[in-house]
């Protein structure tokens, strides 16, 4: 009887419902964006409310050149489509916090970015930076940074972060630096010289004077630090270099081979690999030194470990199947399985910042730069040149450095970067030729 | 004769064997003309209306049956009926489209005026329960000795006639009967109270409330188009695999009323960053596009909408 009666309940109800949904059933509709076009940002100069001189320059000067470092970070991107300062209509300074937004309207710009540049009492300089949407005429984000003078640029790379992260819906990524192989020179007296620059290619350092050639940089997660290989005497080493002190030091002395040097996410180890007597293994040491210890140990070379960002396991490539292919282990060097089953051979392997995706050279015919997840599907490649190698990923995970050589006896080689979808290719101005590329985290 | 057999059957056996031969061949080497592929717009419609499109028949009570006397039967013709038993002229009411037919003048001789005249419904050339002597090509003759069969076959069609939509079946098809029409006493009454003009229905129900499949997928047509031009996917690794799907319930006006479920699938470790930005421009692209204009008498088929938003990079 209860059971009925329930049954009935529930039948009542499943009816009323019926009817209710019935009423309501919602009109499905497709909407696909299928246009290529990248969304544009007007992006006019930046006033000031009071021109003041400053050791980099005037606060009006710097209006536009903060403006125009934004666009030109919007535009590497390859998002977006920034039109400005050069051509876009000026705007006070009370029109900053109140955009025009129907002659933005009428500009087709679909976003609109501006702010200020003030000097304050103190020498430091203020830079607004705001966001708006044109169509919707509202206010997407805002920002103020306050910098020495000197440090303007980071303003406007954190300004372009923060345009970025809110477009996009990713992490930030133009306020970081890239340490790079600088490479001059005849083909068999090369001088290879370690360099850094902001990752818009500005601020160019040398850091080592290249009578020693260095190979294979690596940030420290601090960036304090950068490890890198070095032949001293026909001998590789691994070094470490003190942005701040200039100083380098051996991180591990040993009769053998060891080359491939990288630091883990929390920076206390460094990964290497070792070659004794014709067998290459990974190691591991800490970052101050000490005992190396073995992570694998089966016949063949191992290297180029990369740490993935929790620091739990470490994707390497090895030839112990014949060619050399990718890899998977923990940190401690357990659980060994291989990832990559592509034709021809996968190298240098790069575990994403973000933890999604390994980047790797392919060596089939050419070398190209690719991608896969840890567990080896989706593998898709993203370059097609005669030579594209040694990828570093970008600290938010999206975009991806490496080099490029030109083919034939003058072949150069040069940095480049692509992005995750393979489509926004673009060279970074170096002022000599470049190799080796290493992308730091977000500064500090 | 079994050799002569043997061999008539083995000449019609090889007769049968070249001709297939030939006609594969013929086959084999014709050209076939490549199907022309015209690009058209497809649109899918995924959603199919169970109830049908057509308006609900009225409730009203369909036209009397045919009166065995003419006369008397009229009066009791559903009342809504505007035209009002007038004279006998053909043209009761000057209808522009009942005009154009070309009527047979005078149709009715009998001396009795017709009440109802609308003359262009009266052919229906049926078995006439009166025959009429004068004419000898009428088939239906020999039924006439049935004066039962001709009403019950009235009454069954009798109630398809007085949809509210003037269709174009029913119009056609009483076009086509006209030039057969003669003047026949008995038959005069057969439409009685029907007119080919969409009469006025008393039923309250709006006509075609319920969206047929094509409704639906012109309704579908008019949101993505108003939807489309604002609607901006972000960009990025696996961007192209999120597909938001929002439901937003509209006014009578096209207004938003509000935006309910947000739902997104197609994530991967790679596009979850985006998963918001995706839903915020999908919600975007819904406040820009409203109002949104559609037609307000399928209202009930639009008044909850679910766009749902994705991105296809172009070949």
């Amino acid at each position: 009887m209860k059971t009925a009666r329930s049954l009935l309940a529930g039948l009542t109800a499943a009816l009323v419902a019926t009817g209710a949904a019935a009423q309501d059933t919602p009109l499905s509709v497709d909407v696909t964006d299928t246009s290529a076009e990248d969304m544009t940002i007007a992006v006019p100069v930046m006033p000031t409310p009071a021109v003041a001189n400053t050791v980099a320059g005037t606060t009006e000067a710097l209006g536009r050149q903060v403006a125009e470092v934004v666009a030109g970070d919007l535009s590497r991107s390859g998002l977006f489509r920034p039109v400005g300062p050069n051509g876009v209509r000026a705007v006070s300074f009370p029109e900053v916090t109140a955009p025009a937004y129907d002659a933005w309207t009428a500009s087709g710009a679909a976003a609109l970015v501006q702010g200020f540049v003030r000097a304050n009492a103190d020498g430091q300089l203020t830079v607004g930076c705001y966001l708006y949407d044109v169509a919707l005429k509202s206010e997407l984000t805002r920002q103020g940074y306050v910098v020495a003078p000197r440090d303007w640029r980071r303003a406007a790379h954190k300004c372009a972060d923060a345009i970025y992260a809110r477009l996009s819906g990713e992490s930030p990524f133009f306020d970081s630096r890239i340490a790079y192989i600088a490479e001059s020179g005849p083909k068999n007296r090369r001088i290879k010289r370690l360099a850094i620059m902001d990752s818009d290619g500005a601020n160019h350092r040398f850091l080592t004077n290249g009578q020693s050639t260095v190979l294979t940089p690596r940030f420290s997660p601090d960036y304090k630090q950068i490890v890198y290989l070095s032949y001293i005497e026909n001998r590789p080493r691994i070094y470490v270099y003190d942005i701040g002190t200039g100083r380098q030091r051996v991180v591990t002395e040993s009769a053998n081979q060891t080359f491939a040097p990288r630091f883990s996410p929390d920076g206390r180890w460094i990964l290497y690999s070792m070659a004794v007597g014709g067998n290459t293994d990974i190691y591991r040491i800490s970052a101050n030194g000490g005992q190396p210890q073995r992570l694998t140990n089966t016949p063949g070379i191992d290297v180029g470990g990369s740490y993935s960002p929790d620091g739990s396991k470490i994707v390497f490539e090895s030839d112990r199947s014949g060619k050399q292919q990718l890899y998977v282990m923990d940190s401690d060097g357990s659980n060994q399985r291989r990832i990559s089953f592509g034709g021809g051979s996968y190298a240098t392997p790069e575990w994403s910042p973000r933890g999604d995706l390994v980047a790797f050279t392919k060596i089939a015919g050419n070398f190209r730069v690719g991608v896969m997840t840890p567990d080896g599907g989706g593998e898709r490649l993203l370059t097609n040149s005669w030579q594209d190698e040694a990828p570093t990923w970008s600290p938010n995970g999206r975009v991806i450095q490496f080099f490029r050589t030109s083919q034939g006896r003058s072949g150069g080689s040069s940095v480049w970067q692509v992005d995750l979808t393979g489509v926004n290719e673009r060279r970074i101005p170096t002022p000599l030729e470049g190799s080796d590329p290493t992308w730091g985290p977000l500064l500090p | 004769m079994d050799r002569a057999e043997a061999t008539g059957f083995g000449i019609a056996f090889a007769g049968h064997a070249a001709l297939l031969a030939v006609l594969a061949f013929g086959l084999a080497t014709a050209k076939i003309p490549k199907p022309q592929a015209d690009p058209i717009e497809v649109s899918f419609v995924d959603e199919v209306a169970l109830e049908s499109q057509s308006p609900t028949p009225t409730a009203e009570a369909p036209a009397p049956l045919l009166a065995e006397e003419e006369g008397p039967a009229e009066p009791s013709a559903p009342a809504p009926m505007p035209e009002p038993t007038p004279a006998p002229p053909v043209e009761p009411q000057p209808q522009p489209r009942v005009e154009p037919r070309p009527l047979p003048p005078a149709p009715t001789p009998t001396p009795r005026p017709t009440p109802k005249p609308t003359p262009p419904s009266r052919p229906v050339p049926r078995p006439q329960p009166k025959a009429q002597p004068p004419r000898p090509a009428q088939p239906a003759q020999p039924k006439a000795s049935q004066p039962k069969a001709a009403p019950k076959a009235a009454a069954q069609k009798a109630p398809q006639r007085p949809t509210p939509k003037a269709g174009s079946g029913s119009g056609g098809a009483q076009q086509k009967a006209a030039p057969n029409a003669r003047p026949t006493g008995r038959l005069s009454g057969l439409l009685n109270g029907i007119s080919d003009r969409p009469s006025e229905s008393r039923s309250t129900t709006p006509p075609a409330a319920k969206a047929g499949p094509a409704v639906q997928a012109s309704l579908q047509r008019a949101v993505r188009d108003q939807l489309r031009p604002y609607w901006k996917s972000p960009t990025g690794a696996d961007a192209d695999q999120l597909r938001t799907l929002v439901t937003v319930r509209l006014s009578r006006t096209g207004a938003v009323l509000d935006v309910g479920d947000v739902q997104t699938t197609g994530i991967t470790p790679s596009n979850r960053a985006q998963v918001k930005l995706h839903q915020e421009q999908a919600v975007r692209a819904v406040r820009l596009a409203a109002p949104f204009k559609l037609p307000a008498e399928y209202y009930d088929a639009w008044k909850v909408i679910r766009p749902a938003f994705d991105k296809r990079l172009s070949q």
